[in-house]
């Protein structure tokens, strides 16, 4: 039990630490910016207490925020994250429910499921804090674009660390 | 009562939810208040220390561009020496303004709300509102101190106005920035008989107490006449590259004192 908790409390450090040591000072193009973070949430057990993922999620944001100089901004994405999380699981359960013990993988449920559940998740999180970040719609299609170059590769990245973290 | 405890209960992780965003709302309200400071913001001691930790481990990745602007900057300063020494005039004037060097340990160029954050703080003399210039023009303006770090509001933050001018004849305009491209910022309140053209260099005004007069910021880039109010809207491809920013002067005003108590003292007498 506390092993499993060690292994989530590492995982909340590396999302924050990856997220803004690394993917918030490169610069790819003023269209996209990744943001995986979300990770965190994204793999928290499916049966964790849904109050616990939104407070959770609350804590992950506004540790991003304080490294940003941001204040908020993250913090309200991400609760917005984890309040969207059981919807969205409900939305794509498999026909035979999620089992209990099984980690939210590509390898327990597939990999088309992990996208759509990872990838519309991560839409609402980035329509969200594009447009609260700017908070006007003057350059509304430039920033559309930019929601959606920035999801592709943010699901690409946050498929990538969920690979470091589920065990064989 | 009955229903309305039946309306928590059925709704209760929706409300629950829309109290977090509204602490997130006020979070990002109060923050707009530039000039409050505040203890989230990254000059905060754990996580500069952090992060500057990390830059002494990547700072090598940068070097080579580093160095390019260093020599390209070198070459400039060489350049101005021997002007003066040509013309005669002694370099060292007592002009009121000392340099003071800085590493910039974290910045956010990609956002809308920018900040820059660098290694020196209180202890070296740093407060609010004292200009920031990099290699190649200007950068912006301190927001906050801590101790050993300070926040920069680079020209491209919203909230960021700089007085300007053309260098070519003078005529003095506000610069600001409103989102978009980080390279790009717009330069207001220049009258719309005034010559200009493209590539015409613009640079600080030292209209304010913040930077002295003739500090290079940008070139114009394009620009257009609004027809109702007769005043250009010129956009200034900024010399400054936000994307590759890694070490910055701070300028300190040694007259700042001197300069606003006159400045209240002549507020004061209208008050009167």
């Amino acid at each position: 039990m506390i092993k499993k908790n060690i292994r989530y409390i590492l995982l909340f450090i590396f999302s924050v630490l990856v997220q803004t040591l690394i993917f918030d000072r490169i610069y790819i193009s003023s269209y996209v910016s990744c943001y995986m973070y979300m990770l965190f949430i994204l793999l928290l057990p499916v049966h964790t207490n849904k109050y616990t993922v939104m407070t959770l999620g609350f804590i992950l944001g506004i540790s991003v925020d304080i490294f940003n100089s941001t204040q908020g901004l993250h913090a309200a994405s991400a609760v917005l994250f984890a309040y969207m999380r059981p919807f969205v699981l409900h939305a794509f359960a498999p026909r035979d429910d999620y089992e209990p013990n099984k980690e939210l993988s590509i390898k327990n449920y597939g990999l088309f499921w992990f996208i759509k559940y990872a990838g519309s998740l991560i839409l609402i999180h980035h329509i969200f804090l594009f447009y609260l970040d700017i908070f006007s719609f003057s350059h509304f299609f430039f920033t559309l674009l930019r929601i959606a170059l920035s999801s592709v590769i943010s699901l690409f990245f946050v498929t990538l660390g969920h690979f470091l973290f589920v065990r064989e | 009562m009955k229903n309305l405890l039946n309306f928590i209960v059925k709704y209760l992780y929706t409300i629950v939810f829309i109290l977090f965003e509204i602490v997130c709302f006020i979070l990002i309200f109060t923050a707009n208040n530039y000039h409050k400071v505040s203890f989230l913001n990254s000059s905060n001691r754990i996580t500069a220390s952090i992060t500057e930790q990390w830059n002494s481990v990547t700072e090598y990745l940068s070097l080579k561009g580093t160095n390019d602007s260093i020599i390209a900057e070198n070459e400039r300063l060489k350049n101005q020496i021997e002007k003066y020494r040509k013309d005669n005039i002694p370099a060292i004037e007592e002009s009121g303004f000392k340099y003071i060097s800085a590493r910039v340990i974290s910045a956010n160029v990609n956002g809308a709300k920018n900040f820059l954050t660098i290694n020196k703080g209180a202890k070296n003399e740093l407060r609010q509102d004292m200009g920031v210039i990099g290699p190649n023009g200007v950068v912006g303006i301190i927001y906050s101190c801590s101790n050993k770090y300070a926040s920069v509001m680079p020209i491209i933050n919203p909230a960021t106005r700089i007085s300007v001018k053309i260098k070519k004849n003078d005529y003095f305009g506000s610069l600001s920035w409103e989102g978009g491209n980080n390279n790009l910022a717009l330069l207001q309140e220049i009258p719309g008989y005034v010559n200009i053209e493209i590539g015409d260099e613009i640079v600080t005004s030292g209209h304010s107490s913040i930077f002295p007069a003739g500090i290079p910021v940008g070139s114009i880039s394009s620009f257009k006449k609004d027809k109702s109010t007769n005043f250009y809207e010129i956009m200034v491809d900024l010399y400054t590259d936000f994307n590759n920013i890694s070490y910055v002067y701070v300028i300190i005003n040694t007259n700042y004192n001197e300069q606003n108590e006159i400045k209240n003292s002549i507020t004061e007498q209208e008050d009167d």
